[in-house]
Formats: C-alpha cells, sequence, structure tokens
C-alpha cells in the first residue's frame, strides 16, 4: 500500500515535469508552468524537411486538446481516479464557459481559413481603392474579425454630392462586412455552444451506463469525449438553428464578395481594364457557340450514318 | 461508466505520445514525396480540360470480358482516388480481374468555365466519352461505373441515353437527397444558391472542404490526427495518411451554373426521386433506366448514407436490380484493405454474369489510337 502511494505521489510529480521531458527530447527550451502552448509552438519549429513542417505544425495543433486533456486532469488533483475525472469534467465545463475551448479553436480558425481566401482580395481591394481614389468617408471596416465601434454609423450615414453614388456603394460594402462579421461570429458562437453540451452528455453517460464500462486510460477518456462532442455536435448540427447560422453565413459572404466585386468593377472600368462581368459575357457567349457546334456535329454525324445505311433501311426510317 | 484513470497510467500515455510525435521528426525527413496513381494510363480523348484515359492491363490477367467500363467520377475531389497506389486501387483491381477500364478526369475548372451546366457535363462530356470508347472498342454500348456525384450523373445518363449503357454500377450514389440523416443535405436545403453563384461565379474547393470537415468536426479536425500520432513511427502509414490528405484537400472548383443546378435540382428540390427532373431540356426518369444495375453503397458513410443510395432500388425501371452493402465509409470504400477484397471482386463478378459480345472480338493490347480531340487546339 505504501508502495502504491510513494509510486502515485512520483507520478504526480512526474505528471507535472512532462512538458520538460519533452522539451529535453525536441532539442528545445522547456516552457513555463502551465504554458504548453507556447512549447507546443516551439515544437512546431523544430526543423524539418521543406513541406513536412507544415503538417507537423498541424498535427501538433489538432492534438492541443489530447494535451489540453491531460493538462487539465494533472490540474484536476490526484485524490482518486474518479473524483479527478468529475474534476476533469468540471474543469472542462468551465473552460468552455469562459469560451476557452481548446478544440472549438481549431474549428474557429479552420472557419476563418475557409473564408480567407477572398478576405485578401478583400483587404488588397481597400488598399487600392485608397491608393487610387480622393475619399470624403472612412474606409470600410475590416472582414477578418470583429468591427469598430466608430464604423456603426458610417453605412448610414445619408450620401451626398458629386461622390454620392459611390458613397453609396462603399456604405453598402461596410454594411454587409458587418453583418458578415455577425454571421460568423453567430456561427462560431453556435459550434462553441457544443462544447458545454458535450460535457454534460459525458455526464449523463457516466451516470447512466454500467460500471462495468471502464474509462482507464486517457485515450479512452479523449475518445470517449470525442464521441461526446460529435453526438452533441450532431444534435445542434441537424437543428433548424444550426442550418440557419450555417446557411446566414455562406449568405453573408457571398454578398459582401458580390458588392466587393461591384466596387472593384467601378475601379477598373474607370482605368479601362475589362472586369469579371465583361469576361463573363465573354465565355456565356463562347459557351453558347460550343454547345451550338456539338449540336451540328452530332447533326452531321446523323446524317452521315443515316445515307451510308442500306436503301431499304432509309425507306423503312421514312415510313 | 467507470472513470479509473491512474495518474502513472496516464503519464505513461503522455510520454507514449511524445516519443511518437519525437519519431515523426525523423519519419517525416524519411518520407519523400507522396505520389498518387499507380496504374500506367494513356490518353484516347480530350476536351478542354477534360481527359479520358485508358488504363494499360498487365500482362497476365483475368478472361477479359466484352465490354469496356467506363468510371465517371464526382466532379468534387479527384478520380485518383480510384487508382491511388498500388495496394489501394479500384482500378488495378478490376484490370487483374479482366475488365478494361476508362475514367474520365474532369480536370479542375476555372472561371472560364462557370457557364457549365449539368447538360454540358452528362449530355456532352459524358456522351463523347462514351462515344470514344466504343468507338475504341467497336463496341455499341459501354458499361458505367459511376461513383458518388458521378453515380448520379451516371443515372441521368443512362435514362437519356439507355441504347449506350449495357450495364450501370453506382457506387456510393446519392438518389434520395432529402433523407432523414443527411446532415450535408439538411444544411444545403436552407443554403441561398442563387447568392453563391452569382457572387463567387464558381464555388471554391475550399468552401466545400470546409462543409465536408464540419460534417464531424471532432473527428476530421481532432482525432484522426492523434491517431495519426500512434503511427507517426511507420514511414509506410505516413505516407498512406499523406496521400489520403492530399487527396482529401485537392478539391476542385465547381463550375457556377451546374453546381447551381445541382444544388437546386437534386438536394433542395429531390427531383431525381419525385420527379420533374430535366437536363437539357429532356425528362430524367429513372424508371428509364431499365439496364442491369449494381448499387454498392457504404453502411457508415456519413457522406451520403446509405439510406440516400438504397433509394434507389424504389425507383429503378430495371428488373435486374443488385445491392452490395459494403460494411464501412465513404472513404473506406475506395481504400480499406477489406474494399480491395470485396468491391473489385463484386464488380467483376456481376459484370461477368452479363457480359454478352455484341462485335467479334478484337485484340485488347494497349491502345495505339490517336489521341481524339473534339477541336484541334489542345487546351
Amino acid at each position: 500500500m505504501e508502495t502504491e502511494e510513494r509510486g502515485s505521489d512520483d507520478a504526480a510529480r512526474r505528471f507535472t515535469a512532462w512538458p520538460h521531458y519533452f522539451a529535453a527530447l525536441f532539442g528545445i527550451p522547456a516552457p513555463d508552468a502551465g504554458d504548453t502552448g507556447t512549447w507546443l509552438d516551439a515544437v512546431a519549429k523544430v526543423a524539418v524537411p521543406p513541406g513536412s513542417s507544415g503538417f507537423l505544425e498541424y498535427v501538433i495543433a489538432l492534438s492541443r486538446p489530447y494535451f489540453s486533456m491531460a493538462e487539465r486532469l494533472a490540474d484536476a488533483g490526484r485524490e482518486d481516479p474518479q473524483t479527478d475525472v468529475q474534476r476533469w469534467l468540471d474543469n472542462m465545463a468551465h473552460a468552455y464557459s469562459a469560451a476557452a475551448q481548446s478544440a472549438n479553436v481549431q474549428m474557429h480558425w479552420q472557419t476563418q481559413q475557409a473564408f480567407a481566401f477572398w478576405e485578401y482580395a478583400f483587404a488588397n481591394l481597400q488598399q487600392s481603392v485608397a491608393a487610387l481614389l480622393p475619399r470624403h468617408d472612412a474606409p470600410p471596416p475590416a472582414a477578418s474579425g470583429t468591427t469598430s465601434p466608430g464604423m456603426a454609423p458610417f453605412p448610414m450615414l445619408p450620401g451626398i454630392g458629386y461622390l454620392r453614388e459611390m458613397q453609396e456603394e462603399y456604405q453598402k460594402l461596410a454594411r454587409l462586412t458587418i453583418e458578415y462579421v455577425g454571421a460568423l461570429q453567430a456561427y462560431n458562437a453556435g459550434v462553441a455552444g457544443v462544447g458545454l453540451r458535450a460535457i454534460e452528455r459525458l455526464r449523463a453517460k457516466a451516470a447512466a451506463e454500467p460500471q462495468e464500462i471502464a474509462v482507464d486510460s486517457l485515450r479512452k477518456l479523449y475518445d470517449t469525449w470525442v464521441d461526446a462532442c460529435e453526438e452533441a455536435y450532431a444534435i445542434y448540427a441537424m437543428s433548424d438553428e444550426g442550418a440557419a447560422r450555417y446557411a446566414d453565413l455562406i449568405k453573408a459572404a457571398a454578398a459582401l464578395r458580390r458588392q466587393a466585386t461591384a466596387v472593384t468593377e467601378r475601379i477598373l472600368e474607370w482605368l479601362n481594364v475589362p472586369t469579371r462581368r465583361e469576361v463573363d459575357t465573354l465565355a456565356q457567349r463562347l459557351h453558347e457557340t460550343r454547345r451550338e457546334m456539338h449540336a451540328l456535329r452530332a447533326e452531321i454525324e446523323r446524317m452521315k450514318q443515316h445515307s451510308n445505311s442500306a436503301p431499304e433501311q432509309r425507306a423503312n426510317s421514312t415510313h | 461508466m467507470n472513470f479509473h484513470i491512474r495518474p502513472d497510467q496516464a503519464i505513461k500515455e503522455v510520454t507514449h505520445y511524445a516519443h511518437k510525435l519525437g519519431s515523426g521528426l525523423h519519419t517525416l525527413r524519411d518520407t519523400g514525396e507522396v505520389t498518387v496513381g499507380a496504374t500506367p494510363k494513356e490518353l484516347v480523348y480530350r476536351e478542354h480540360k477534360l481527359r479520358l484515359y485508358r488504363f494499360v492491363p498487365p500482362a497476365e490477367r483475368g478472361p477479359v470480358l466484352h465490354v469496356p467500363l467506363l468510371i465517371v467520377y464526382a466532379l468534387v475531389n479527384r478520380p485518383y482516388m480510384t487508382d491511388l497506389q498500388e495496394d489501394r486501387s479500384l482500378v488495378r483491381n478490376l484490370l487483374k480481374a479482366g475488365v478494361d477500364v476508362y475514367l474520365i478526369d474532369w480536370g479542375y475548372p476555372d472561371r472560364a468555365d462557370r457557364y457549365l451546366t449539368l447538360d454540358d457535363y452528362i449530355n456532352g462530356f459524358i456522351d463523347r466519352c462514351v462515344d470514344a470508347v466504343c468507338r475504341e472498342h467497336g463496341e455499341k454500348q459501354v458499361d458505367i461505373l459511376g461513383i458518388c456525384q458521378g453515380g448520379t450523373f451516371s443515372l441521368c445518363y443512362a435514362a437519356l441515353h439507355r441504347q449506350k449503357v449495357r450495364n450501370l454500377i453506382t457506387m456510393v450514389t446519392p438518389v434520395d437527397f432529402q433523407s432523414p440523416k443527411d446532415m450535408l443535405s439538411h444544411w444545403a436545403r436552407r443554403l441561398d444558391v442563387d447568392a453563391a453563384v452569382d457572387a463567387f461565379g464558381n464555388i471554391p474547393g475550399d468552401l466545400l472542404n470546409w462543409t465536408f470537415l464540419m460534417l464531424k468536426p471532432y473527428r476530421l479536425m481532432g482525432q484522426k490526427y492523434v491517431d495519426l500520432v500512434e503511427q507517426l513511427d511507420d514511414v509506410k502509414h505516413v505516407q498512406n495518411f499523406l496521400r489520403m490528405e492530399k487527396w482529401i484537400f485537392d478539391s476542385p472548383d465547381q463550375a457556377g451554373e451546374a453546381f447551381r443546378e445541382f444544388m437546386k435540382n437534386f438536394y433542395q428540390e429531390n427531383r431525381l426521386m419525385r420527379g420533374g427532373l430535366e437536363i437539357g431540356g429532356r425528362e430524367v426518369s429513372l424508371r428509364a433506366v431499365t439496364m442491369p444495375v449494381l448499387n454498392i453503397y457504404a453502411t457508415e458513410d456519413h457522406l451520403v448514407p446509405r439510406e440516400a443510395s438504397m433509394a434507389l432500388r424504389h425507383h429503378v425501371g430495371t428488373s435486374d436490380y443488385t445491392e452490395v452493402a459494403f460494411p464501412g465509409g465513404h472513404i473506406g470504400i475506395y481504400v480499406s484493405s477489406k474494399a480491395q477484397r470485396l468491391v473489385p471482386s463484386a464488380i467483376h463478378d456481376w459484370l461477368a454474369r452479363r457480359d454478352v459480345a455484341e462485335s467479334p472480338p478484337r485484340p485488347r493490347g494497349p491502345s495505339t489510337a490517336p489521341v481524339r480531340e473534339s477541336r484541334p487546339s489542345k487546351t
């Protein structure tokens, strides 16, 4: 018994020491206490061949919830494994409530990446506009995060004077940017709520399922937690609310993109550069011509076959 | 449920995880470039970005079937999934069994392709590829294997051009686009498709990737990579993983007008099942699919739920209808070792029972015919 307790104390000491162990393994500086985020970043920067470093960074980033789970378990105490896990659940619930969701941060990042493809173009557009045109109004807010409080009145101001039309275009762009950021935040908030519900599911499972089902390893705990998250997420994603937030996000991004294109085209026309609208018109005409050409070819082929067929067949086919 | 995680056990696990991550650094150094596509192939027809390939059969293989098989893949993701690597290749296993295999590679549509419609894809591209395969083989008909969205296209094609399709195989193919467990459908039905296509032109592959990841975010963005760490010291495993990653994220943009039609007609209005679907001004009815049909679905498919595929049995016009349930998921059906054993043999055996020559047999060596093009230019 005494040996077991000593072993447990020893294990507890090692629990807090494992980041230092990793640091030695990877040849990087040891992290400060409780600062595994910085440490994981350092691991990700360890020299690996070009092309693989991004991959390793990605794997490490996506392993964060697993590490975070181990850390929280260590923080929960070491009195009794069953109590520790209950405390861990409390910790996780607290973390989700405080919007410090380790897994969801990754999802938010993915969502941000999904829409980044046009945000870069949008940022460039803003710079181009600022460089090209004399402006009496403030530029629209950046689309990448939060809205500036000072921007809120801008879209509501009435347009006046010589640049009235253009001012309205920019006002619309600013309005749509704010709407997009709102939709993105609403979407992320919806997904963030899943984490908390997953913890509740895990608690309910723990109470409802027979004691013979043992979660006796960190990995089993992680897998059980992932299952609970996916179950909670599926309920949310299949709800009207989940579908509506997804649709709202896509719609807001599309509306912003469309308006950004319209503003860009105005500048391009001014510079006598072909616009997307003009190129689209040409592409549409070309497609119509191709379709007609293929139809004519098919018709010629049919006529050839008809003329090559036996006279009696031709006679039959005319009756 | 009994939680009982001893601290020393947890430390062992975390230490083990760290060791594996550490070996990953070395493994990644040794991994080398990841390649895809294992079987030699030759180009037999091209039209703009589309390529039609014929796979070169091995010297030794089973008795050759008379009718060639044309694989029609989805527009989403790339068709090299059917021939990912030597030991994970549906194509290679079919060739070995005695099937002549052709494959349509749609290429990567760019913004000049924005106005391609479903009519262009189904009555245009697929039809001209079928003609090209028929010319190559001196047959009047082909067998078609349609995969995922390519299966839906193949059903439409078979309904509209049934005289050209001898046998039809659909694999993980959605037919009922509004089955109750279909998360993708649940989202798609709310989508303002017009707003998206009008704004984006072509629908970005990144947007589709993100949508697919969000179907199972905790597994696909977390657990999958924690699983990988367990195998990070195995170069072959890492190479296989990277190959799959390449395929998963190699998503072409979707031609805008075709996407608009597909989302509205199929996902939002479910017209393939309910009726009222028109492509190129002609009505598409599953009742017109009167040739033999083999429908292969995956029991654990999260992208195309099995109910979505199995709906075909109630609507198809043929009396020769067979179903095969593959115990796995949407991706496992191509690459799992179980799939290598079960799927090609199921396809081959089913085809072999229905293989009757129309024309005298011709030599089956590699094709020597010049590449046919729809137009002189090679773009």
